[in-house]
This record gives structure tokens, sequence and C-alpha cells, in this order.
């Protein structure tokens, strides 16, 4: 069954239109992910309304498409302005701008972008792989286990994107669970925050959410931003990138996995995947001094590392429907609207999707290769493009974007005032990714609790007598210990016991 | 790296503000519904509001250390005044503004077409993108294409 529908994904995928989708798709990726500002969550939160019109399969291409080439496109704006295109290829700047300063720019986007695409194929495996066990482990899961996982995930997600001030991470998803509050409540239908607005009863539309706190603060960051000199990319020979890619094979493989393993982590996502790959291969040379001078195995180690978590992010939304990334986020937000429900029963209402999903990325993971290689010679004048020309334009489609969830007017307007809310938190330094989980896993966490209470008669003893929650428990009683400096205290005292 | 406790300090009190705010709408809905109170909608704000709270409580309390509130308050009066004679503010301020004229303004009383136009001369204008002859031809292509795009292309209905 499994054969029959990896071969229709592969003859829809194949199909002319389709084709002309997933490179139109994966070339707008490559160059959003190019440009520095435009993250691969605005690309696709962009995206995803755009594609509300389209057939289903196009959608779904389009999405995974633009998605692998945000991600990899990333890496040029990284080696030839030493400004990462996207938070996924700050590691890659590391290494990959003193080497084009060296005159090897051609070959380390080369290695970057081969690296990226072989990172999106061993995902793939894991994909196909992974969400089938997830998703069957799943389906032990009742209200209590999913109640847990929306706090394990808002909380893990604020702990590794909180840049240091974990307690900040907590309390933008605790932002984010709050408003996820307004609209009609799913258990007793009664009207929460919603002032008597008809609209803000139907509750916040995740779309507009996602692209006016990912998109307008860069467009507004813009304004002010001078621009930047661009390196020249220089000639290599084809032959010598394959074998230096060859040469640093382990690594690829090692970095995809690590990718993988951090992109099944709830909203955490591809910059800490590439910067974990960067770091284990640091670790495991050699030479370590090396790294962020020049060296080969720190840039596919950073660009196999980010491209490999967009297939573990994947796992979790199919299996659990808990995005792994922010990208993923919006990409669960765009299955729901085109009429997929993931979670633990997806594999059992379409259980062609995961195989679809599957064959999509690999072909995406092609395409951007070919085009990524086809269109380097252009790179340096798509990096030179004026930004206070390119992000007026963005604005409208952005506009555009949050409109066509609803053909609804306020959707932009909430698109404009998540926007200056995204501002101000990055201002203050609280991470959006967070935040964005919780407005996604807040009715998740909020319905199950009360239904659990409601079978427990208000107890929450069951949910220690279940070995799942008790699993999930000691983890978020770790990461909340860990944080009270109680780790520390007791070091202490055992060196002075 | 440019330390931002002053940031933290005026942001743990608005939040503080938020949280309060939250348990009293999560109290009065649970009082409206009439429901039990772990059944009630009412329940999860009010549990979002208390540990909103309390985070923001834990926020303030490390944002004034190293040197109490008197530094944070001459760290917030050193921020107003470079903020608000910097340049990039005034510009960040105009841009937002724009944004805001054409999201609330424009787009409710004119055509899509006409208000983004509108919008995407303004704001280059303002930016001083490229030059105003070029910024015209770019506003009117980028228009052009999209409704050509979307519209004709597609049949994507446009705001």
């Amino acid at each position: 069954m499994a054969l029959q529908y990896l071969m229709e994904a592969v003859s829809s995928v194949t199909m002319p239109l389709n084709l002309l989708v997933l490179v139109l798709a994966t070339l707008a990726g490559l160059i959003m992910g190019m440009l520095p500002g435009l993250s691969a969550t605005m690309a696709i939160a962009l995206l995803t309304g755009l594609s509300y019109g389209f057939p289903k399969d196009a959608a779904l291409i389009s999405l995974i498409g633009v998605y692998v080439g945000s991600i990899s496109g990333g890496c040029q704006s990284a080696i030839l302005l030493n400004i990462p295109g996207t938070p996924a290829s700050a590691a890659t700047a590391l290494d990959g701008f003193p080497l084009a300063n060296r005159g090897d720019g051609g070959l380390a986007i080369f290695m970057a972008t081969t690296a990226s695409s072989l990172g999106t194929l061993i995902s793939v495996v894991c994909v196909l792989t992974l969400t089938p066990l997830l998703s069957s482990f799943a389906l032990e899961f009742i209200s209590w286990e999913f109640f847990l996982l929306a706090v394990f995930g808002t909380m893990i997600c604020g702990s590794l994107t909180s840049n240091g001030n974990v307690l900040k991470g907590w309390m933008a998803g605790l932002l984010g669970l709050i408003v996820s509050q307004i609209g009609m409540d799913s258990v007793n239908t009664y009207p929460r925050f919603s002032y008597g607005n008809v609209n803000l009863m139907s509750g916040i539309q995740l779309i507009p959410v996602m692209i006016g706190l990912f998109g307008f603060p860069e467009i507004i960051q813009a304004f002010t931003q001078l621009e930047s000199k661009v390196l020249k990319l220089s000639p290599f020979r084809i032959r010598d990138g394959f074998s230096r890619i060859g040469k640093n094979i382990v690594a690829i493989v090692r970095s995809s996995f690590i990718g993988v393993g951090v992109g099944i982590i709830p909203g955490v996502g591809e910059d800490v995947g590439g910067w974990l790959s960067y770091w284990a291969s640091k670790s495991a040379s050699k030479d370590p001094d090396s790294f962020g001078k020049g060296n080969e195995t720190g840039i596919v180690s950073a660009e196999a590392g980010n491209n490999a978590c967009i297939g573990g992010a994947i796992i979790p939304v199919m299996s659990l429907a808990v995005p792994g990334s922010a990208p993923a986020a919006v990409l669960l937000a765009a299955f729901l609207m085109h009429g997929y429900r993931p979670g633990p029963l997806l594999l059992v209402e379409s259980p062609q999707f995961v195989y679809q999903i599957g064959i999509y990325l690999m072909f995406a993971a092609v395409a951007m290769w070919l085009i990524a290689m086809g269109i380097s010679r252009f790179t340096v004048k798509i990096l030179g493009v004026n930004k206070k020309i390119l992000m007026p334009i963005i604005y409208v489609l952005c506009v555009i974007g949050a409109f066509l969830i609803n053909h609804n007017m306020f959707d932009v307007r909430i698109m404009f005032v998540f926007g200056l809310i995204g501002f101000l938190l990055r201002k203050i330094d609280f991470p959006s990714a967070p935040f964005l989980l919780g407005v996604i896993l807040g009715p998740m966490a909020d319905s199950n609790l009360r239904r659990a209470l409601i079978i427990s008669d208000g107890s929450l003893a069951p949910m220690f007598a279940r070995p799942i929650c008790i699993v999930f428990l000691i983890v978020i009683a770790f990461m909340i210990l860990s944080q009270a400096g109680l780790f520390k205290a007791l070091k202490k005292l055992g060196r002075k016991g | 790296m440019e330390s931002k406790k002053h940031f933290d300090f005026l942001a743990s009190f608005a939040l503080m503000i938020l949280g309060a705010y939250v348990i009293i709408a999560g109290y009065d809905i649970y009082r409206d519904a009439g429901e039990l109170f772990y059944v009630s909608p009412g329940f999860f704000p009010i549990t979002l509001g208390i540990l909103l709270l309390f985070c923001s409580l834990l926020l303030l309390v490390s944002s004034l250390k190293d040197g109490g509130l008197k530094s944070r308050s001459v760290e917030l009066r050193l921020w107003w005044n470079t903020s608000v004679r910097s340049r990039n503010t005034l510009i960040t301020l105009g841009g937002v503004l724009i944004m805001a004229v054409y999201t609330f303004l424009l787009l409710r009383l004119l055509p899509f077409w006409l208000a983004s136009l509108i919008f995407l001369a303004a704001i280059m204008l303002y930016l001083r993108s490229t030059k105003t002859l070029r910024i015209i031809i770019i506003s009117a292509l980028t228009m052009g294409a999209i409704v050509v795009f979307f519209q004709v292309g597609f049949g994507i209905p446009l705001p």
C-alpha cells in the first residue's frame, strides 16, 4: 500500500502544472531566503494565503517548495554578505564568509547548497519512517497527555529560543496562550474576550497573526537599514566541489540526523538545528581552531543540519498536530486550511498524506539544488535589491495574504496589530516563536485540560497515574527547577558537604 | 551586549497589568457562565493570568538587580531622550504611520489597487527609496503585476 501511495505522489508531482508550481515556489523560496529580512516563516505564511485558491496538491507542493527553498536560500547571503538570509543560516556565515573573502564564494555556495539538499533528502527518510511510529504512539494519548504536550511544547520552545533569558521565552508562550483564549470557547461555546465583536467571537485567525509577528518587524527594520556590500561570486570546478562534499559526507549525515532530532522538538526550529550541527562537527573535528576561519565542514554541517530540520519539524506536525518549528507552525495552519487534519488520526483518515509530503520534500530538495545552481550567477544582483523598494511591496503582499484566509478586512487589521506586537516583542527581546506556539496550542491545552477535569470530577490524580503523563511532568519539572537555580544550589551544597 | 534591563523593568509592569486584567476578566467569565470552576470557560484564562502575573514579578525582581530602581529610571530617561531625538525612530514611526493609514483608512475608502498604488508611492517617496519617476513606475508596475497575477491569472479575489 505504501508503495502505491509513493507512486501516486510521484505521478502527482511530475504533472506539468505541479512541476511548474514546484519550480516557481522553490525559486520564490530561494529568493526570499536569500534576502535578509524575509524569513522562511514569512515566505510560507505569505504563500499560505496566496495558495488558498490552488488545487490541494499544487498548494501542498508550493508550500513544501517554498519551505525548502527559503531555508536553503539563506546560505547565499550568509556567505556573500555575512548576513544570514534567514536565522537558520546564521551558523553558515561563520565559515562561509571567510571562505568567500578568500575568493572561494562560489565553492562555498555550492557546498552549502549541496549539503542543504542532502540534509533534506536524509530527513525525508525520517519523515517516512518516524511519522507512522510517532502517530501510533500518539494514539495512546488522551486529554491529559494532549494538555501536557501543549504545555511541554510551549515551554521547551520558550527555553530554546529565549536567547539566554528563559523566563522571557515562557512569558512569550503565556502571552500566546492568552491570545488563543479570544473567541468562542470550544467546551461551553461561551464568547471570551470578544467584547461583543462578531469577528473576535470567531477567534483570532492564525495566518494574520503569523504574517504580523514574523513579517511586519522585518519590514519596519528595513526602513532604517543601510545597504550592505556584496562579495563577488568566484568560479570553481564542479568536480572539485563534489570531491569536497565526499570528504565531508560523515559530517553531513551526522548533521542531518541532529537536524531531524532538533526539528522534532516542538517550536525549536532550523536555526538551533544549524548551530547544534555546527557545534557537533566542531567538537568532533581534529582541528576545531579552524572553525570560524573558513572551514568547509562548518559550512556543510550548518546547512545539512538546518535543512534536515524541515523534515524533522514536519514529523510532529503530521503525527501530533504540534509544529516542530515556526515555519512548520505556518505549514500546520496551511494543512488545516486545505482540509487535512494533522494529528494521530491523520494516518487513518488520509494515509497517503505522509507519503505525499515525503515525495514532495524529495522533489523540492532536488529542484532547490538545480535552481540554486542555475541562479547562483544572479545571486549578487538579487542580493543587491534595494530593501526600501522591496519591503513596501512585501507589505502589500502581506495584506493580500492576511485577507485571503477569510476574505475579511478584519484579518488585515489583526495582521497589523500583531505586527506591532511582534515589533515590540523583538525590541524587548521576547522571542516570537513561543508566542506563536502558544496561540496554536492554546485551544488544545484549554479544551483537553477541562475535558479531563470534567471526566475526573475536578481531580488531578488521574494525570499522575498515566506513564506518558509522568514522563511529561518530570521533564516540565526539570525545566522549571533548572531555571530556578535548584541544581546550582545542590551542587554548591554537595561541594560544601 | 547592550543591557536591556530597563526594557525588562518596563515590560514587567505592563505585563503585570495585563495579567491582572486577564484574571479579573476571567473571573467575570466564570461568574457569568455559572459553571463549576474547573468546567468554566474562565478557568484557563484565570490560570494563565496568575502565571503571567507571577512571571512578571520574577522579571521585575531580576530587572532590579545591579543598580535597583534608581538605575533603571535613569536608564529609561536616557533611552527616552536619545530615542526621541533619533532619526531612525522618526523614520520608523513615520513608516508605521503610513502603513496604518493604508491599512485602516485607504483600504476602507478606496479600491484595493488604488489604495495600494498610493501606499507604495507614498512610502517609497517617504523612505527616498529611489528617484520620484522610478517610484511611480515601480508602484504602477507592481500593482499591475499583482492584479494580473492574482485576479486575472488565478481568479483570486483581492481586498
